[in-house]
């Protein structure tokens, strides 16, 4: 039952939509844990059990911490988040841990371990060891009510692909019990649908390319590989960030808020100005808890006295960036997943940001003006292209081999010589998927400079605002990838 | 006195209040049973629209549909034996082979992923033109369903699709914008002369137990028997070579299911040693699929069992069926 799937839409949300209404306001936030745990139940079955479990060791680790006095206090957040984390790691990663083991042995001293993870459960990780830190660090008060614990870690619209949620902005909308009025209604049904046209028209069409130039990458090499690459960022904004846009859609016909988690990504300047706008809440959680933790921690802090007086504010500011954003690279990389290609993906990005870091100085001097901003801008998307190159490679041997078959018979030919026609797509397809791309860009470019389209719409008479809403509608049907003739797309951040 | 006064146009207020707020209710509802009203009527004519596009003419139809909607440009009455299922149809029976070996008039409405709602359209649609003697059925269509809940909401999918034909045909642009015209004539069939070898062994081993086909399937499928009683045409149930797609249990349970409702079964996956299926050569997708050479022998097979089980005509000579003859110099021009 994916966000995007019609027993969600035409049947899930709705049912819960109509109990929550015909529900008194202090019931409804109860239904909404019943409906979460029932979503949770329809992929997961059992697996629910872990929700559960690490609900429970947030809400009595967040007790606990408020009694807990100095070195006892952190005994507590240690044993709490090192639960959350625990269970993440031996069922994420044991099985490729064994593997590696064996592997460096070459032998089985390990048995091979294959366990079952349950889904979300790296989003909900995240949101529980957020909330025992900032309790420990007394940002607010532990809750004494289990519910709303346990309807931020498993609130069905953000348990399965985040964003990944703060509890001290959460939970208050969350546990309100408003009924829907008509304006979340519209302006959460609104978001939903253009979250559908991005995934069913772009990313579910670019997907087909994709497949089949991955599945087969022996097969391809030279410009065919790049245009894989390329396509397959789009079709990870469009998917990624479509999702969002239906799960913030669907929070907000219940009124509630939840966080942006992408902000126009492709018209950054830097990789570390793309991160800033591409999965925002992880970023920022990465932020919160580790990157400030590590830049205050003593043996930074000594490093960068040491260095300032040694070499100079650069070296010292360099030093301090290696190892601030060494833990947060790593964690992203493996965050992702157990396997070398994400690892590598997260040290990709940190030796850039550190070569960005390096470099900041000269490029702040030299490199302004709209001129430079383009190259600029290229740059990045040259970064971003290669980086996704590997995250989408099946194996890191996969993604290497596919890197270096781009220099084998690159021509430009390839674009206009039927190469590109034979994978899948028709002139049509690659016409539609541009078509909606640029329109996404414009209207998403509009909305960050401030245009709110729901109101803009209300200025409208109605038969005007009616033929907009049936002009997208139909776009999803007419141009969706959807049907028999279609591959069914899973969501690709669920599996994360 | 004041203080009553005031109570009363205070509670006169608020009574207003709720009146409006009422009739504002109301007035929601019914614009958003007129927005919904507007979009079954919008979604009605595009259907129109698209049917008549893709459907009516089957020479505009390419893509998915092709040979389904293709069999209106069959002469009427020409066809004996229909054949409908997914992909396993056109890649399993050459009608052409069949019409030179045994004479049999056949045609194939297959369409890849097929789904039984899809089978029961296409039965539909041959039955406006044709009088087929027999249908055959290839059975991977009766498990392409997952529980009965995905069963459930696939069936009522497939039930908006019929009533709301856009859903089904929305591609139809892609033929506007391109100008295509449909493929040649093989009457349904593709010729697939690459081989990518199927390595798995035996897969058709011998068990006690069934997969039951699922009941939202089963329920279409009663469909589809009153469906061919009521146009005097025989159903018949058969199952492609396939590793990929068969194996015991479902073999049982077609067969458990084709006893039950009395009709005729044939499992090639049981007789893949007589009909000489050499695995190595004779798969285009490691199992999953014949290449030509398997449909070569599945045909060949199958012409015999047809000719001696069920009383069919030699068509071979026909006057009125000069373009079968035309049709089969082109077929052995493809194949050679």
């Amino acid at each position: 039952m994916g966000y995007h799937e019609p027993i969600f839409l035409g049947v899930f949300l709705p049912v819960v939509m109509l109990l929550y209404q015909l529900c008194t306001k202090k019931l409804r936030p109860w239904i909404l844990l019943l409906a979460s745990y029932v979503f949770f139940w329809s992929f997961s079955r059992y697996l629910v059990c872990y929700l559960i479990g690490a609900t429970i060791v947030v809400y009595v680790g967040g007790l606990l911490l408020e009694k807990a006095k100095g070195n006892r206090k952190k005994w507590v957040l240690g044993c709490s988040t090192g639960m959350l984390i625990g269970v993440l790691g031996i069922l994420k990663y044991s099985g490729f841990v064994t593997e590696n083991v064996n592997a460096l042995a070459g032998d089985t001293l390990l048995p091979p371990i294959k366990l079952m993870v349950p889904i979300g459960i790296s989003f909900y990780t995240l949101q529980g060891v957020a909330y025992l830190v900032d309790v420990y660090w007394e940002k607010y008060k532990p809750e004494l009510h289990f519910g709303k614990i346990a309807l931020y870690m498993g609130f069905f619209p953000h348990v399965l692909e985040g964003p990944i949620c703060l509890y001290d902005n959460h939970v208050k909308e969350l546990w309100s019990g408003e009924p829907i009025n008509g304006e979340n209604l519209k302006r959460g049904i609104m978001r939903i649908t253009w979250g559908l046209l991005k995934k069913m028209i772009i990313a579910d069409r670019l997907y087909i390319l994709v497949s089949k130039v991955y599945d087969n990458y022996r097969t391809y090499s030279g410009l065919v590989i790049v245009v894989a690459a390329i396509c397959y960022t789009v079709q990870l904004y469009m998917e990624f960030s479509g999702c969002m846009d239906i799960v913030i859609g669907t929070a907000k016909i219940f009124g509630v808020t939840l966080p942006e988690n992408f902000r126009l990504p492709f018209v950054s300047k830097n990789a570390g100005e793309f991160w800033r706008r591409w999965h925002i809440t992880l970023g920022t959680w990465f932020k919160t808890y580790i990157f400030y933790p590590v830049s205050i921690s003593k043996p930074v802090k000594k490093w960068n006295k040491f260095a300032t007086k040694k070499f100079g504010k650069y070296v010292a500011k360099l030093g301090v960036s290696a190892a601030t954003l060494f833990p947060v690279w790593l964690c992203n990389g493996i965050w992702h997943g157990a396997q070398w290609g994400y690892i590598f993906y997260g040290m990709y990005y940190f030796v850039i940001l550190l070569v960005e870091a390096a470099l900041e100085p000269i490029v702040k001097k030299k490199c302004v003006g709209p001129v430079w901003d383009g190259i600029r801008m290229a740059k990045t998307w040259v970064i971003i292209f290669t980086g996704e190159l590997f995250f989408r490679a099946e194996r890191l041997s996969v993604g290497l081999s596919m890197f270096g078959s781009i220099f084998k018979g690159f021509t430009l030919q390839t674009l206009w010589d039927g190469s590109l026609l034979a994978l899948g797509l028709s002139i049509p397809d690659f016409l539609c998927a541009f078509a909606f791309t640029i329109l996404v860009a414009v209207m998403e470019h509009k909305k960050e400079a401030g245009l709110d389209y729901y109101e803009k719409l209300q200025e409208y008479r109605t038969p005007v605002r009616w033929g907009i809403y049936y002009a997208f509608i139909f776009a999803i049907i007419i141009f969706g990838a959807y049907g028999t003739g279609y591959q069914k797309v899973d969501l690709i951040y669920a599996q994360f | 006195m004041n203080q009553n006064l005031e109570g009363n146009l205070h509670n006169e207020k608020k009574r207003g209040e709720n009146i409006r707020a009422g009739k504002s209710r109301w007035h929601q509802g019914f614009r958003v049973v007129c927005f919904f009203l507007g979009l079954v009527l919008l979604l009605h004519g595009a259907s129109i629209v698209v049917y008549a596009m893709e459907c009516k003419n089957g020479k505009n139809c390419v893509g998915r549909n092709s040979k389904v909607f293709g069999i209106r440009n069959e002469k009427e009455n020409s066809i004996d034996v229909l054949v409908v299922g997914d992909s396993e149809t056109y890649t399993s029976i050459s009608p052409m082979q069949l019409y030179d070996e045994t004479g049999i008039t056949s045609y194939i409405s297959g369409q890849y992923g097929q789904k039984i709602g899809e089978t029961k359209e296409a039965i539909r649609i041959a039955l406006e033109t044709q009088k087929p003697k027999l249908i055959l059925l290839e059975t991977n269509v009766l498990y392409r369903s997952k529980g009965s809940a995905d069963g459930i909401l696939s069936s009522s999918l497939e039930g908006l699709q019929s009533r709301f034909p856009i859903f089904q045909y929305h591609n139809a642009w892609k033929n506007v914008l391109t100008g295509k015209k449909s493929l040649e004539n093989l009457k349904g069939f593709e010729i697939r002369k690459w081989c990518k070898a199927y390595t798995g062994g035996e897969y058709m081993e011998e068990t006690s137990l069934h997969r039951e086909i699922p009941k939202s399937i089963q329920k279409q499928m009663d469909e589809i028997i009153s469906l061919c009683k009521e146009n005097n045409v025989t159903l018949v149930l058969y199952s492609a070579p396939s590793p990929k797609n068969y194996d015991g249990e479902k073999h049982n349970g077609i067969e458990c299911y084709a006893n039950e409702k009395n009709l005729a079964y044939v499992d090639l996956n049981l007789k893949t040693s007589e009909l000489e299926i050499d695995w190595a050569k004779d798969t285009a997708d490691h199992g999953d699929h014949l290449n030509l050479s398997g449909a070569q022998k599945t045909t060949r097979f199958l012409g015999t069992y047809l000719k001696d089980q069920f009383d069919l005509e030699d068509h071979r000579g026909d006057e009125n069926l000069k373009e079968w003859d035309i049709s089969l110099e082109e077929y052995h021009k493809k194949i050679a």
